[in-house]
C-alpha cells in the first residue's frame, strides 16, 4: 500500500523530466528582455521622427516696451543712477516699397536692411554695447521676417537690448 | 498530414493586433503634435540663444499660423490679416481674448528687479510665421504689452 506510490513520484521527479527542466532553464536565463526591446525601439523610432519633423529652434529675446500708466511722464532721474550716462537708444524704422523692405535709421534714410546693419556695427564699435538700446518699428505691411532679421542682425552684434515698439 | 492541418488554425492575429496598435497609438501622438500651432515655418536666423532652466517654469507659447496653412481652426483677423493664433496650442479668436488668457496664465509678478532680465511670470515664447506681415504681429505685441508682459522671445529656425 505505501510502497505503490513511491515509484510513481520518484519517476515524476526522475532523471528524464528533471534533466529536461534544467535544459529549459539554461535556455531562458533572465527575464524576457524582447517585448522590452519592442517596446523602446518604438519609442526610439517614435522621437526620431518627431525630432524630424520639429526642426530645430532657437530664440531671439525681446523686449516689450511698456507704456507709462497715464498721467505720468518720463520720471526725472535721480540717485547715484543719475550720474551714469543714460543709453543710447537708437531707432529703426521698417516702411515697405513695392515688395523690398527700406530700413531708416542709424543715420541712413531708406536704405537695405543689410546697410542699415552696417551703420548699426560701425555705431556700435565707438559704444559701449550695453548702452545701445535699438527699437524697431516695423510699418504696415513690413514681413515678419524682414524684422527678425534686423533683431537678428542686432543679436548678431552683441546688443542685448533689443525691442519692438508697438504703438 | 492529419496532424499538421490540425495544426493550422486559422491566421494568428496577436502580432496584427500588436502591429497595428503601435500604429494607432503613433499617428494619434504625431496629431497631437502635428496640429494646427505647429504648421508655423519660422524665419531663420544664424544666431539665437537656447533657453536655459527658466526657474522650472513652463513657456507660455503662442503660436502664429498663416491661414492659408493647413488646419482645421477657422482663422480670425488680426490687424486686417487673416491668421490662427494659439496660446499653448488653445485657439485665440482675437486680441482682447489674448490679453486676457495672458493675464490668467502668466503667473507671477511682472516686476523686473534689473533692467533686461526677465520678470519671475513664465517667459512669453512667439513662434510666429515668416511669412506673416507686420500687421498680424504687431497685436498679438500689442496684447503681451497691455498684459504686462516685459520680454518676448522670438522663436527662430536654427540653421541645419
Amino acid at each position: 500500500m505505501s510502497a505503490a506510490p513511491a515509484p510513481s513520484r520518484r519517476r515524476r521527479s526522475g532523471g528524464y523530466r528533471r534533466r529536461s527542466a534544467l535544459h529549459g532553464s539554461s535556455l531562458h536565463f533572465g527575464p524576457n528582455m524582447t517585448p522590452m526591446v519592442d517596446v523602446v525601439m518604438v519609442i526610439l523610432v517614435f522621437f526620431m521622427a518627431s525630432a524630424a519633423f520639429m526642426g530645430p529652434e532657437w530664440f531671439l529675446k525681446s523686449l516689450v516696451p511698456q507704456k507709462p500708466p497715464e498721467g505720468t511722464g518720463v520720471a526725472p532721474a535721480s540717485g547715484p543712477a543719475a550720474l551714469s550716462l543714460p543709453p543710447v537708444q537708437l531707432e529703426i524704422t521698417l516702411a515697405l516699397d513695392g515688395a523690398t523692405t527700406r530700413a531708416t535709421g542709424v543715420g541712413k534714410t531708406g536704405v537695405a536692411i543689410d546697410d542699415v546693419l552696417d551703420a548699426l556695427r560701425a555705431f556700435a564699435q565707438d559704444t559701449p554695447k550695453d548702452k545701445i538700446e535699438v527699437l524697431i518699428r516695423p510699418g504696415p505691411g513690413v514681413p515678419y521676417r524682414d524684422v527678425v532679421r534686423i533683431h537678428e542682425g542686432c543679436e548678431r552684434l552683441g546688443l542685448g537690448r533689443v525691442g519692438i515698439a508697438t504703438p | 498530414m492529419a496532424i499538421q492541418t490540425r495544426g493550422f488554425e486559422g491566421i494568428n492575429v496577436t502580432p496584427l493586433i500588436d502591429v497595428v496598435m503601435c500604429l494607432i497609438i503613433f499617428f494619434l501622438i504625431v496629431g497631437k503634435l502635428a496640429s494646427d500651432a505647429s504648421a508655423v515655418r519660422l524665419p531663420g536666423s544664424a544666431v539665437g540663444r537656447v533657453p536655459g532652466e527658466d526657474g522650472g517654469r513652463r513657456p507660455l507659447v503662442i503660436s502664429m499660423a498663416l491661414a492659408a496653412a493647413p488646419g482645421a481652426t477657422p482663422p480670425v483677423s488680426w490687424g486686417g490679416v487673416m491668421a490662427r493664433v494659439f496660446v499653448d496650442g488653445q485657439s485665440v479668436s482675437g486680441p482682447g481674448e489674448l490679453e486676457g488668457l495672458l493675464r490668467e496664465r502668466l503667473g507671477g509678478s511682472p516686476a523686473a528687479t534689473e533692467p533686461g532680465a526677465m520678470p519671475a511670470q513664465r517667459p512669453v515664447h512667439l513662434r510666429a510665421d515668416r511669412d506673416l506681415p507686420w500687421d498680424a504681429v504687431q497685436p498679438v505685441l500689442q496684447a503681451c504689452s497691455k498684459a504686462g508682459v516685459l520680454g518676448v522671445r522670438l522663436a527662430t529656425e536654427r540653421p541645419r
